[in-house]
């Protein structure tokens, strides 16, 4: 177990470097300089790069990068914040990306397994139906179009939530984004649900459960539900792909001040400081998560484990 | 008898009676069926057209292409066709407005009778700029869907190429291969995407270069699967025994094979293309202006979404159904080539 653990950190760690240096080759070749103002003469702007150590060679500076990420240090906004530490400037949005993301997750991931155990167990009929539609729906509609519609008809039209984030009413501001997060996760987990239930309660276990005359909702919640959750976490992965990339364009839709949005806006900005920063920050976030799902996945399944380990 | 057993024993009465013992099949001479031998083309056809929701898709796959090619010619506009005398005008459709929708009404005024040309008739509405948006979102669903195809066909040469070579030398050379697509894949695609999207010039190849890297690992993911439960099959092992070489084996032999699983997977990426190629439209790194892709109308409906819906409308829709009819014919597709495997 501690073997397989130590491979999967191992691997990942490889993984975060490799992103560390994929962003820092981009950020070398990213087109323009950040000190773009014509008024500046060669002197001086020899002086800015010396200033923000631009003139090292490539191979010192990655290092020093590298160093200075793990430190937490992810260099300074050029064009954003001037000069502001960008670790300073990320750890508001931060917070509240995660808050909105996890809140999607949980809402998504709770319709998805109600959904899916009722479809179980009204197969064929038009509650399954339902769960089908929601679930191609949730699959195939991207989580911005959701966004955009939601703003327009619920927002706009409705007038139900707000179109975009306030400060003062954050609980309100986030029910729209939440709404729109979780249509993805919803439509996976409801979809998985429903095959790993109705094969769960095809199997004999559930006979003898049965047979020994226990209530209905205990034989789910209790015997049932626990091996169809088995094989949902396999599933987490992509959910939290999805849910990251759902959450940048989704959060730009409303307005909320987290992650996605500074991207965009660095984007627009040429910041590419901040740019990079983000796209570490979403990395990182998601390597962590793998990581973690990958373990608990072993820890739970010894099969998976074993399998891992002989390739 | 004791008292429990009276009343605990049933009471047996005559509940059934002689019917429930005749012979099955007694009268009925058995005999071999003979059926009639179908190509594997025809059955995976016989399986996929029981699928309705695949069918279906196939058609509005089918209806969309075909607009996508003749829409821009029979609009009677051009897409890149600056009018300033007709911006921000409502959907405005011959036959429907006689029942009162796509009639050129916004907020209670007719537009077009306003400004005096009725007899005007722009499908889907004209754009802030005055162009013809039934003409665009065509022209944009045309881009779209080309980016994806040349996409998703780079990543099959790419990704089958790999998988295949991976799974079948197997060891060391898997080992190294296979670190390597798992440090590739812990990247979010998303990430990798926008960086490019950022150091490439703004176009059409950046945007497939782009979907490119990050779209082979799933091709690569299945087809080493595949080589792996095939390569331990007999009729490698005779094909090899008769000399074949490697190169052979892997590309006569084995991927044939797995062909339909590469397909299947191909129309599962075409709509997450479709999806990623709007969505850096939309952070602003998509096909530059006049042309436009589903993605760029979207961002551009966007910006004036509470003013005039009805210019993201026509594109979010069309996204919206190809994304969902890609899906509904993937998944009838899956179920097609392998009948067996249920999901």
């Amino acid at each position: 177990m501690s073997k397989y653990i130590l491979k999967r950190v191992l691997i990942s760690l490889l993984t975060l470097l490799a992103i560390i240096f994929v962003l820092f080759l981009m950020l070398d070749y990213m087109p323009g300089s950040p000190f773009n103002d014509e008024k500046l003469n060669a002197a001086q702007k020899a002086l800015l790069y010396a200033k923000y150590g631009l003139d090292q060679p490539f191979i010192i500076r990655f290092f020093k990068y590298v160093a200075a990420v793990f430190k937490g240090d992810l260099g300074l906004s050029y064009v954003l914040n001037k000069n502001k530490p960008i670790s300073e400037m990320l750890a508001g949005p931060l917070g509240v990306s995660i808050r909105v993301g996890a809140l999607g997750m949980l809402l998504g991931t709770v319709l998805g397994l109600v959904l899916g155990i009722a479809a179980a167990l009204n197969h064929n009929s038009w509650v399954d139906s339902l769960c089908s539609v929601v679930s191609i729906l949730g699959v195939s509609v991207p989580a911005y179009v959701f966004a955009l519609l939601l703003a327009y008809f619920v927002g706009f039209k409705m007038g139900l939530i707000p179109i975009l984030y306030s400060s003062k009413n954050v609980a309100k501001s986030f029910i729209g984004p939440m709404i729109a997060l979780a249509m993805s996760p919803m439509a996976s987990v409801s979809r998985f649900t429903r095959s790993e239930m109705i094969d769960v309660l095809g199997s004999d276990y559930i006979l003898l459960v049965q047979a020994k005359g226990v209530k209905q909702s205990d034989l789910i919640l209790k015997h049932a539900l626990r091996n169809t959750l088995i094989p949902i976490i396999t599933i987490m992965g992509p959910i939290l792909v999805n849910l990251l990339t759902g959450s940048m364009v989704v959060e730009s839709v409303f307005g909320v001040p987290g992650i996605g949005t500074m991207m965009v806006t660095a984007i627009q900005s040429n910041d590419y400081n901040v740019t990079i920063a983000c796209a570490f920050t979403y990395s990182a976030m998601y390597i962590v998560m793998m990581l973690i799902i990958d373990i608990l996945y072993g820890v739970i399944d010894p099969r998976i484990r074993v399998a891992k380990e002989g390739s | 008898m004791s008292e429990y057993a009276e009343k605990h024993m049933p009471i047996i009465e005559n509940d059934y009676d002689p019917e429930d013992f005749v012979f099955v099949q007694e009268n009925i001479k058995l005999k071999d069926k003979v059926y009639k031998q179908t190509s594997f083309l025809k059955d995976v056809w016989n399986n996929f057209s029981k699928n309705k929701g695949a069918v279906v898709g196939l058609i509005i796959i089918s209806i969309i292409i075909i607009l996508a090619i003749t829409g821009p010619m029979f609009s009677g506009y051009k897409y890149d066709g600056i009018d300033l005398s007709q911006q921000s005008m409502p959907p405005h459709m011959p036959v429907l407005e006689k029942i009162g929708i796509f009639n050129g009404y916004e907020r209670g005024v007719d537009q077009y009778a306003a400004k005096g040309i009725s007899d005007v008739y722009h499908w889907f509405g004209t754009d802030t700029n005055g162009r013809d948006l039934f003409t665009r979102v065509w022209e944009g669903t045309r881009i779209s869907l080309f980016i994806a195809f040349v996409a998703v066909t780079i990543d099959i040469v790419i990704g089958m190429s790999y998988g295949l070579i991976s799974g079948y030398f197997g060891g060391k050379v898997d080992m190294i291969m296979q670190r390597f697509v798992e440090i590739i894949n812990g990247i979010p695609t998303l990430v990798l995407v926008t960086l490019l999207g950022l150091i490439l010039p703004s176009g059409m190849t950046s945007i497939i270069f782009a979907l490119m890297i990050t779209g082979w690992i799933g091709m690569s993911r299945i087809s080493r699967a595949e080589v792996l439960k095939l390569k331990e099959a007999e009729y490698i092992l005779a094909s090899r025994t008769l000399g074949a070489k490697h190169f052979s084996i892997i590309f006569k032999d084995i991927m044939p094979n797995i062909f339909g699983q590469l397909i299947t997977m191909a129309m599962f990426s075409v709509p997450s293309a479709i999806f990623t190629e709007a969505y850096l439209s939309f952070m602003g790194l998509g096909i530059p202006a006049p042309q436009a892709s589903l993605g760029t109308l979207i961002s551009d409906g966007y910006k004036s979404l509470t003013v005039h819906p009805y210019m993201i409308m026509s594109a979010i829709t069309v996204l919206a159904l190809l994304m969902l009819s890609f899906n509904l014919f993937a998944d009838g597709l899956r179920d097609a080539f392998d009948p067996n495997q249920k999901h």
